[in-house]
């Protein structure tokens, strides 16, 4: 039995008494490697070993009060005392204080036991894997190489007062490299294939970098800007993740208001749709139940450049009178926790960019994070905007982009395009750009 | 300290390196956090955290490093995690690492250094910490009935525990409490979002008059700016003389010099040659300092490094000039500087890497102002540019306020921060603009700052992300800085 389910066993039995509860609880394991400026390991990324249990409780007591708690290793052996310190700190949260009918979760496959045996028994491969990462960033000539390589096993156990019970396996697989400090990307997976055909997707990155070495001029103007499909992801997870999150609905933190999604006000364009699905077989952010209980799956977000609904767990549902809806996974791109742009018609990224001309390729950004969210507006540097000519890499030129990515979401001229080996599209959009 | 019972632990890791002729550095954690959030006056969050654990870092003789960690503190655990740490550096041999070295050469050390803060976690109850966090986001809410407010308060007790192989031994803590009004004012068809907070190293944020006071002068300004900027135009994007406040100047000083001046990144760094930090080569006007270190009472203190060697105040510019770097044991050497006790690391799962405490920027000889900075308007800030003859005639000088957030490439010297609000400043008028981004290059920057307003102010608050790492960061400079117009450095645009 493993210290996951040792604990949630345990904690289910001391809370008994408590009038609802619900619990998530992790054995996580997992080994990563990284490599800095060319150098493999050293001080700075030594290859790493983890383990540890984290988790977390909720508990509605007698009162109706309901408290929060983290779990971990420890907490099996303190439970009397822990329960009591949770108990000292409950408050009232009527909206909170629920716990979610039985319903059967959905059945995902998370798991590849060769991902969990690289954790467990031999790291060989992830060593492999970065090497891979550092021989393709060098033959695309590379002369600054950044990356990491990891793998995780977890155990996973989700329990509720209402009688669920769900404990599975899941493995992680992450690797991301850097080229010359300018271009990067990422894989995420959860199977062994993660790890295999890096050279390919590093090569996209080499091919940006090695133009970004030729400097290039742009004048201040109106001009159309490409994000590629990773930039995109920035743009989502910071504008319409935020302003689609429950909470922020409900507490008058988001663009937009319960009304309008009660409406279905048309913020979008026609064609365009936002859709969360949990529930992706191997998808790197799906699970098979939220930490609340609710079933993973699907749920339409924006359709037909309506508002449909927000995300919402079990508080936020209730207090918007609506269904709670699956979560994102955090700590990871959006598309990748399942958070995906979609617009009709939708070009494939290579015929975009082989037919842009005059437009400014915008693989990253600095200071995303620093920008409202609730405005759309956003006025970011980009230290190496592609400048693409022809469908061809021209060079490379600092500029400033800025504009307002709500309103480009109901432009006709913006323009989608999907890639392979992204969840979301690269987006075409009018910013305007200083030199 | 709490950390001072895991001896048996931590000398069951030393002593199986040893038999494993490996070198161990052992880092225990153990950190207490108690938070209250409350929303638009109701209570959205209470919790407490206990999260202790510890990483073990083991060095062969050939300087082939691993690491492991867990968040179980006993001797059997540790003599696991120096086992597998000894068997992923030793696997790590096969692919060609990177050397690490330097750790030998450091001295041993056996030292305590407890921070007891007057208000710390136990000083306050839970209940009384939820009606002054409660209080604060009511008052702010009573402001105007457009604002939606987002109150959190967070107060951390944290003790780290260093054990080397070398005998060294040393326990350190870092109280720390800080609260954050996140205010949204929402207007017909606009919103604008601004932030004010307060932070140190107890609860006397929030439980102090002084500190309640301070809050609330912050949080009404904020709160009136974000009213204001509903309606507010766009700054026109360009060049201009720029007025930044110190916690702009907090992150200047953090995001666009002082991330440049860290060992670990001197081989791309703007600050480096050939891998060696540029000692003696001018940065600045002559009238610039920059020192980085910690303060007693400061939300980012930090007395020793997670390295176990006493963190230095250090001067990274002098008088215009580059002088010391921040440095630690791995990358002092190679970067040619001297070792300062700067790596700091997140929590016992984490690789600690050089980075910053404290970090502030100040100018010789400011121009004096006779006010609180929280009772500083717009219009004191352009009287007194009009006095030092500071204002032109042929263009605006903006002046920025409030910082949210900034990034830089310390390979490229490319920074970019956001403000909360931009006032343009002219003889005859004043107007408040949207925010917008503040980019540059680092040097461009640091050259161009022609003059400082107002005594040191050292408690804008963050967090340093860094290597996939989130540390407290703090500091500040003058009321003011005044940045001259330098066409490497842009407002916008829009």
């Amino acid at each position: 039995m493993s210290a996951a389910v040792e604990t949630a066993e345990a904690l289910a039995r001391r809370l008994s008494e408590a009038r609802g509860w619900r619990l998530v609880a992790n054995s996580v394991y997992s080994v990563d490697v990284g490599m800095d400026d060319n150098k493999l390991c050293g001080h700075y990324r030594p290859p790493r070993a983890a383990g540890e249990v984290a988790g977390s409780v909720f508990i509605i007591w007698e009162d109706g009060t309901v408290s929060r708690g983290r779990i971990d290793s420890k907490t099996l052996a303190r439970l009397p005392r822990d329960i009591e310190l949770w108990r000292s700190l409950a408050y009232r949260d009527d909206d909170a204080a629920h716990i979610a009918e039985l319903t059967p979760p959905t059945q995902v496959e998370l798991f590849d036991p060769r991902v969990s045996d690289i954790v467990t028994d031999d790291a060989g491969p992830v060593f492999e894997a970065i090497s891979q990462i550092a021989a393709a960033a060098r033959e695309g000539g590379a002369d600054v190489v950044d990356a990491g390589v990891g793998c995780s096993a977890v155990e996973t156990v989700i329990a509720t007062s209402n009688g669920l019970w769900v404990k599975y396996p899941e493995t992680s697989v992450w690797c991301s490299w850097s080229i010359d400090k300018t271009m990067s990307g990422i894989r995420l997976g959860r199977d062994r294939e993660t790890l295999a055909g890096l050279a390919r997707a590093v090569s996209v990155a080499g091919r940006l970098a090695l133009a970004a070495r030729v400097r290039v001029k742009v004048d201040a103007r109106d001009m159309r800007v490409v994000l590629t499909p990773r930039a995109a992801e920035s743009f989502i997870g910071h504008y319409l993740l935020h302003n689609m999150l429950g909470e922020n609905v409900a507490e008058g933190r988001s663009r937009y208001s319960l009304e309008q999604f009660r409406e279905g006000s048309r913020v979008f364009r026609s064609d365009v749709s936002l859709v969360i699905d949990t529930a992706v077989p191997m998808g790197p952010g799906s699970y098979l139940c939220t930490s609340e209980g609710i079933p993973s799956g699907r749920a339409v977000l924006v359709e037909g450049g309506q508002l449909a609904a927000p995300i919402l767990n079990i508080k936020y549902a209730r207090r918007c009178q609506m269904a709670p809806t699956p979560i994102p996974a955090s700590g990871m791109p959006p598309g990748h926790a399942g958070l995906t742009l979609r617009a009709e018609n939708m070009e494939g990224w290579t015929e975009l960019l082989s037919g842009a001309d005059d437009v400014i390729l915008v693989d990253s950004v600095l200071g995303m994070h620093t920008q409202d969210p609730t405005t759309g507006n956003f006025s970011l540097a980009v230290p190496d905007g592609i400048v693409v000519r022809e469908g061809q890499y021209a060079g490379a030129a600092k500029v400033v982009i800025s504009g307002n990515f709500m309103s480009a979401m109901n432009e006709a001229d913006t323009r989608f395009a999907l890639s392979d080996d992204d969840p979301n599209p690269g987006i075409e959009l009018m910013c305007h750009v200083e030199g | 300290m709490r950390v001072g019972a895991c001896t048996e632990a931590c000398r069951a890791a030393v002593g199986r390196a040893e038999a494993l002729g490996v070198y161990a550095v052992v880092r225990v954690q153990d950190k207490i956090e108690r938070a209250v959030g409350v929303v638009n006056g109701r209570t959205d969050l209470k919790s407490v955290e206990e999260v202790s654990g510890v990483g073990v870092q083991v060095f062969t003789a050939s300087g082939l490093a691993g690491f492991a960690s867990s968040d179980t503190v006993t001797p059997g655990s540790l003599v696991d995690l120096v086992e597998s740490a000894a068997r992923l550096a030793r696997e790590s041999g096969a692919y060609g690492p990177e050397p690490a070295k330097g750790i030998e050469r450091v001295r041993p050390l056996v030292a305590q250094a407890h921070r007891e803060a007057p208000m710390g976690i136990h000083a306050i109850g839970h209940a009384r910490e939820e009606e002054l966090v409660a209080d604060i986001c009511r008052m702010t809410m009573e402001i105007d009935s457009r604002l939606a407010v987002r109150t959190f308060y967070r107060i951390v007790d944290e003790e780290w525990r260093i054990v080397r192989s070398d005998g060294t031994d040393v326990m350190f803590s870092m109280p720390r409490a800080a609260v954050m009004n996140m205010i949204t004012a929402r207007g017909d068809s606009h919103t604008a979002t601004v932030n004010a907070s307060l932070s140190g190293e107890d609860a006397s944020v929030i439980a102090s008059p002084e500190g309640r006071l301070r809050l609330e002068k912050r949080t009404v300004k904020a709160a009136r700016t974000a009213l204001a900027l509903l309606g507010a135009p766009r700054a026109r994007a360009g060049s201009y003389r720029i007025v930044i406040d110190y916690a702009l100047a907090k992150g200047l000083a953090h995001e666009a010099f002082g991330h440049a001046a860290e060992s670990d990144c001197m081989e791309t760094s703007i600050l480096g040659r050939e891998g060696r930090f540029r000692v003696g080569e001018r940065v600045a006007a002559d009238i610039v300092t920059i020192v980085d270190g910690p303060l007693e009472g400061d939300y980012a203190y930090q007395p020793i490094s997670a390295n176990g060697i006493p963190r230095e105040t250090v001067e990274i510019v002098k008088s215009g000039v580059l002088v010391r770097a921040l440095a630690d044991v791995f990358s002092a050497q190679q970067a040619g500087v001297p070792v300062t006790g700067a790596g700091r690391a997140e929590s016992f799962r984490h690789v600690p890497v050089p980075r910053m405490s404290n970090i502030r920027i100040t100018v010789d000889d400011p121009l004096p102002i006779d006010l609180a900075f929280e009772d500083v308007a717009p219009q004191d800030v352009r009287d007194c540019l009009a006095r030092a003859g500071l204002l032109l005639e042929s263009a605006p000088v903006l002046y920025l306020s409030g910082y949210k957030g900034g990034q830089v490439n310390p390979a490229k010297g490319d920074f970019v921060f956001n403000c909360s609000a931009i006032y343009e400043l002219t003889p005859t008028d004043i107007r408040l603009c949207q925010p917008a981004i503040f980019s540059g290059k680092v040097l461009s920057a640091l050259g161009s700052i022609i003059a400082g307003i107002g005594h040191p102010i050292l408690d804008a608050m963050g967090t340093c992300g860094k290597s996939g790492q989130r540390v407290p960061s703090s500091g500040g400079g003058n009321m003011f800085l005044v940045i001259d117009g330098n066409e490497e450095i842009t407002i916008g645009g829009v």
